[in-house]
């Protein structure tokens, strides 16, 4: 491994409250240090050093995601790089791992997080995280539906929830616990869907809430690096605003930092049809900055993509209303999901709206509790983050796209996007891509540049201090002068010039079956795979590594 | 005694397989037959005579970059960590990749293109589903274990078995699993297309579209037969080759993919292929997240292509589209159409097998490898997609497909 | 427009290992030749003529049945195939015409928007058709056959004309938006989850979600389609 100085860089990097100064960067075994010999020196003067970035919602691996693939050719035969060196990189909005490892790279991100993944099929979820270059990555499994999740919940029995989530996540190798639909997805196996959080379960005495309130105090006792990883109740529809402030309230009765709220952006309307929705963005704003509870964004950028989510129930009414094609998979007794293509109009009123609700909670929300996201592929391609931070940081770039595109001058009624004068810092920007994600997921050694962090560092061809024009700073975003992923240089002037593999990380929680066997064993009686083959074992990962709690 | 062993034959993957020596319990028959002992291939050769193994994958690699446009074909039958080596080496010497469900389940792909799919996993016909559907499959014969394990007599967690479904059968034939059916429909062959449609029109009101006699069936019998499929809770559609390969093809599978949309308007319900051998949809998967698609693949000009019709294996062949091939675990010669066949004769031909077959008799360069799922471990994928990893059981001498994929990707990127 | 003044006549010099992709149109003469991996100047394989008689126009003599996407997104002037064609003929096309005085393979006028073409013997399969996922097939100009065509004619197509003289195979307009499908011989299934448009057929098994309304059956009533199948054995 070389080591490397980065020299004279403009270093902008929240967790140590450095704010645009001139400053040397040793990188030495993959690690930053504090100086070393250097047998590579980067100029970096008048370039801005920052932390790689972290995405820390992103589909990207996993059986939905190809099935996407699979379902989509014509997105799919796009060409982003021919194979040479390295290797081909297809795809046009969905790509192949390939190009999800350049792509992340070639926007200085490191690190990414594939945040629903059904423990049965949590091998195959591996398997495509192992295929993708560079980047370090984690997997969250899936519990707002898993039968056992709900007679816990009834039961109220937080000891045995906890065993449950320690032991599911042990089998997942996964990082957290991720919650879609809490119940929404069981009442789908009947056809239906759950619409509030007090709601009874199809078959069982817990509602969303009791669901949510157990795991979130599972998850506090565990000691869990990254809390609840929540996509509400209701996603999707007018109203759904209501029912995130409820969860928000859940949250609150609990008293400490619990629960992050993802894709906010879709579940923020107000209204009762789709005809007077609007934007819940500005309150909701207030209660996620007064209370103790995080969240990423969830922007929509207008053109096509491919919806998948956990959300069985969600995709059906998308795939009536679309009249598209439609995936499902119901998941035996844990989860389900669906897949439906879709195209964002920015002459659609109600695509409008959704546009500008992303960037009210981006331009309102404390750059402390808000991460970028495009929940890719859900609100879009995760390489339009270039774009998204531009135009949180320029009013006129905002102004130009709405005026450009032709944006439904709905949203001047619906929403507050155009009475809103703030433009982002870049160190706020740097907080929404690199601190804040590094906090909430608990990665200590990411999203900053301390002496001992992993050596993932993005170098961008501006000035912090002086900021260019829009155009510049969109430009500068999307080409890197370098990225450097565990101390070594792979992307050079927004071209990948290395490859190497990142980590899988996961959470090995302080594991006590023996509470649940009893519980596990009646599972096991009626599953269609055996106890023994159920869930990963760590040497079948690449580079996995274990955080123990 | 090793337990929970992965049955690596057909597409069930039965996983509760338990070796005590050679005696594994569990098997049925046909999984018997695939662990018994059996002939294999003993050295590696090149025009029948033995040489190393060095000197075969260097041959391999000789051939395979000399020409114009290899074809890489089979690979459902080996695991994951083999495939994908598999489609790098196709990408990188600017060959095809295809795979077996190009001449079995390929039109389940192309009919999920148009329509995607509504699916679920196995465990939905265990523990939900009231009325099972077997549409042109058997899986009595095909798929042994299928009825007890997971769809008729399988009792789940909200099942208490067959008491508590209704089966139906639908063949041109009364087939052995016609026999577990409580309501059994013989229709005229080559008419899933029009009576999947037929039903169609039913469900969605308009019974005045349908003729009086659709496919062998009357008219009052599709109304019953529409009547029974919208009377689920939670219903399941099973279909075999009786459905992707007969007339209609992938329009039959779209067909039947529409009817269960249409379905789900009322009710609930899902749609599940057969699939053949163990691993058919790993041999897809892999592919579509390395390179974006599951089979018929070009990669000639450096980039990926997908053209079924055009770059699957047997039109590729008849086309005289490939001037070489490799062989992965499968066996064209006796399966492919007579003039594909003739194309391999006068194209070299590398295989890579355990058990020698009628490819071996033409084939200029042969590997022989451990039998995956026996001598060599692994990740596959059961007909519904769950992932499972197939055990090594047993020693062997013979290298493992993924170490000669290895092997050959080095030599082929040297 | 192609814009040449020239006849170029292009010969095979000998048997090819494998299919030649060649996106040959009138009027360019740059174009790409690709056999299998290998890019290759054209007069490897062809026998290249030019004849200066202001004509905009390319005759390709002998055997052109494995050589693939002739005439691709062709603007104007005329190709003339003198004997058998390879798949993808004249996709993408926009304008001109193209003579196939043999057969065509698979793929003729996949997604063409404009133009004619002419085949004098037989096609393939999925004339006039989207390529795969994509949601249009056929949006503009002309396909005639004269012989027999296979299966899957004018899928999701959303314009122009396509003419079968002889028989056709399975799959006659599915998905069809608009446009006009004449089928002289007989077809297989047809009409299949047809949205509009208008098809004419001399015989064909209908798909049993149509109601006759007069002369014609109206259709596809699962996808509460507004397209028209006339079937001439029975009117
Ligand atoms: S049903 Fe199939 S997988 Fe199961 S034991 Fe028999 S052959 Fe093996
Ligand atoms: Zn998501």
């Amino acid at each position: 491994m070389t080591s490397i100085l980065i020299k004279n860089g403009i270093v902008v990097d929240p967790e140590q409250n450095i704010n645009g100064e001139k400053m040397d960067i040793y990188i030495k075994d993959g690690k930053i240090v504090d100086e070393c010999k250097a047998d590579k020196v980067i100029d970096a003067n008048g370039m801005t050093v920052v932390a790689g970035g972290i995405d820390i919602h992103a589909h990207i691996a996993g059986p939905k995601v190809n099935a996407g693939r699979a379902m989509r050719p014509e997105d799919m035969k796009h060409v982003r790089m021919k194979s040479g060196k390295f290797r081909c990189a297809m795809g046009g909005v969905l790509l192949t791992c390939p190009s999800i490892g350049y792509e992340y790279a070639r926007m200085g991100y490191t690190t990414a997080i594939e945040p629903a993944t059904p423990t049965l099929y949590a091998i195959h979820t591996h398997e495509e995280l192992d295929s993708i270059p560079i980047i370090d990555k984690a997997a969250l499994p899936l519990f707002g539906n898993w039968h056992l999740t709900f007679k816990f919940a009834a039961e109220k029995d937080v000891e045995k929830m906890k065993s449950f989530v320690a032991w599911a996540i042990e089998r997942a190798k996964g990082y957290g616990i991720k919650v879609v639909n809490p119940g929404g997805v069981e009442a789908w196996m009947y056809g239906k869907n759950v619409h509030s959080l007090n709601e009874c379960i199809p078959g069982f005495e817990a509602t969303p809430a009791e669901v949510l309130t157990t795991l979130m105090k599972a998850s506090i006792e565990l000691n869990l690096p990254h809390k609840v990883h929540v996509h509400c109740n209701n996603l999707g529809v007018p109203g759904s605003a209501e029912t995130t402030a409820e969860t928000i309230e859940l949250a609150k009765k609990i008293g400490e930092y619990c629960l992050h709220i993802t894709h906010i952006q879709f579940n923020s309307y107000t209204g009762d049809t789709w005809k007077n929705m609007g934007s819940g963005a500005e309150e909701l704003a207030k209660l996620i900055n007064d209370n103790p509870v995080t969240v990423d964004m969830g922007q929509v950028i207008f053109g096509h993509t491919t919806t998948m989510t956990a959300d069985g129930p969600f995709e059906f009414a998308l795939f009536k209303l679309a009249k598209s094609k439609w995936i499902n998979k119901d998941v035996e007794i844990e989860t389900g999901g669906g897949i439906v293509p879709i195209t964002y109009r920015a002459k659609s009123a109600v695509n409008a709206v959704q546009w500008a609700t992303g960037l009210e909670f981006g331009l309102l929300v404390d750059p402390d509790k808000i991460v970028i996201s495009t929940d890719f592929p859900n609100g879009g391609p995760f390489t339009s983050y270039p774009y998204i931070i531009t135009l949180l940081m320029s009013k006129k770039f905002r102004e130009k796209e709405i005026e450009e595109k032709g944006v439904n001058n709905y949203i001047e009624k619906a929403t507050s996007l155009l009475s809103i004068e703030t433009e982002r810092t870049f160190y706020d920007i740097v907080k929404m891509t690199r601190t804040t994600p590094a906090r909430i997921l608990g990665l200590k050694n990411k999203g900053n540049l301390k002496v001992g962090a992993d050596a993932d560092v993005a170098i961008y061809p501006f000035n912090c201090n002086d900021m260019p024009d829009y155009e510049r700073i969109l430009k500068a975003l999307e080409n890197p002068a370098y990225t450097i992923k565990d101390g070594e240089i792979v992307v050079k002037d927004g071209e990948i010039v290395s490859e190497n593999w990142g980590k899988t990380f996961w959470v090995k929680a302080k594991e006590q079956s023996e509470v649940i066997e009893e519980e596990l064993e009646s599972v096991f009686k009626y599953y269609t795979v055996s106890r023994g083959n159920y869930g990963v074992r760590e040497e079948w990962i690449r580079r996995a590594e274990a955080i123990r709690v | 005694m090793i337990k929970d062993v992965v049955c690596t034959f057909c597409g069930n993957a039965c996983d509760d397989i338990e070796f005590e020596g050679d005696y594994g319990r569990n098997l049925c028959p046909v999984g018997e037959a695939k662990f018994a002992r059996k002939e294999r291939i003993k050295t590696p050769m090149i025009n029948g005579k033995e040489v190393s193994y060095d000197e075969a994958i260097e041959k391999a690699a000789e051939i395979l970059k000399s020409s114009k446009r290899p074809l890489l074909y089979g690979w459902s039958s080996t695991v994951n960590e083999a495939i994908r080596l598999g489609v790098i080496i196709a990408e990188k010497l600017g060959g095809i990749y295809d795979q077996c469900s190009s001449v079995c389940h390929a039109p389940t792909t192309l009919a999920m293109i148009e329509q995607g799919i509504v699916g679920g996993t196995l465990g939905q016909a265990k523990n939900r589903a009231d009325v099972v559907v077997f549409w042109g499959c058997n899986p009595v014969e095909a798929h042994p274990r299928h009825p007890t394990r997971y769809s008729v007599m399988a009792r789940g967690f909200l099942t208490r078995g067959r008491s508590d479904r209704r089966v139906i059968v639908v063949d041109v034939r009364k087939t052995p699993t016609a026999y577990l059916a409580t309501d059994f429909y013989m229709i005229k062959p080559n008419s899933d297309f029009a009576i999947f449609t037929a039903l169609r029109s039913i469900v969605n009101g308009h019974e005045e579209a349908v003729p009086d006699r659709v496919g062998g069936l009357k008219k009052e019998e599709l109304i019953e037969l529409a009547k029974t499929l919208e009377s689920a809770k939670y219903g399941l559609v099973f279909f075999g080759l009786g459905v992707t390969h007969t007339r209609g093809h992938e329009r039959n599978v779209e067909a039947v993919i529409k009817l269960v949309q249409d379905l789900n308007k009322k009710t609930r319900y899902i749609l599940q292929p057969m699939r053949g051998h163990f691993n058919v949809v790993g041999s897809g998967e892999v592919p579509a997240w390395e390179v974006g698609f599951e089979y018929a693949i070009d990669f000639s000009r450096g980039y990926a292509r997908f053209s079924p019709g055009e770059f699957t294996a047997v039109e590729a062949l008849i086309r005289g589209d490939c001037d070489a091939a490799m062989i992965v675990a499968s066996d064209p010669v006796a399966h492919f159409p007579k003039k594909a066949v003739e194309r391999l004769k006068k194209i070299p031909v590398i295989q890579i097998d355990p058990h020698p077959n009628l490819t071996t008799k033409i084939a200029d360069v042969v590997i022989p490898t451990a039998i995956v799922g026996i001598e060599a471990e692994g990740t596959i994928y059961r007909m519904d997609g769950v992932p499972l990893r197939v055990k090594k059981i047993k020693d062997t001498n013979y290298p493992t497909d993924v170490e000669i994929m290895e092997k050959l990707l080095e030599k082929i990127v040297r | 427009m192609g814009g040449g003044n020239l006849t170029i006549v292009i010969k095979p010099k000998r048997e090819f290992e494998v299919c030649v992709e060649a996106e040959i149109v009138p009027g360019k003469t740059d174009f790409k030749v690709y056999l299998g991996k290998e890019v290759v100047p054209i007069e490897e394989l062809f026998y290249v003529e030019n004849i200066d008689d202001g004509e905009d126009r390319i005759l390709l003599q002998g055997d052109f049945s494995r050589v693939k996407w002739i005439g691709k997104s062709m603007k104007g002037g005329e190709i003339i195939v003198e004997g058998n064609a390879g798949m993808h003929l004249g996709s993408f096309m926009e304008g001109g015409r193209i003579i196939v005085k043999g057969n065509a393979d698979d793929w003729i006028g996949g997604m063409m928007k404009g133009g004619e073409i002419i085949v004098e013997g037989n096609a393939g399969n999925r004339i006039g058709c989207n390529y795969w996922g994509e949601s249009k097939g056929m949006e503009g100009g002309k396909i005639i056959v004269k012989g027999n065509a296979g299966n899957y004619v004018g899928e999701k197509m959303c314009g122009g004309e396509i003419i079968i003289e002889g028989d056709a195979g399975d799959f006659i307009g599915t998905e069809m938006k608009d446009g006009r499908i004449v089928i002289k011989g007989k077809a297989g299934y047809t009409g299949w989850d047809m949205k509009g448009g208008e098809i004419l057929v001399g015989d064909c098994e209908l798909s049993p979600s149509f109601v006759k309304e007069g002369e014609v059956f109206k259709g596809d009533v699962n996808v509460k389609g507004n397209g028209s199948v006339k079937i001439l054995k029975i009117n």
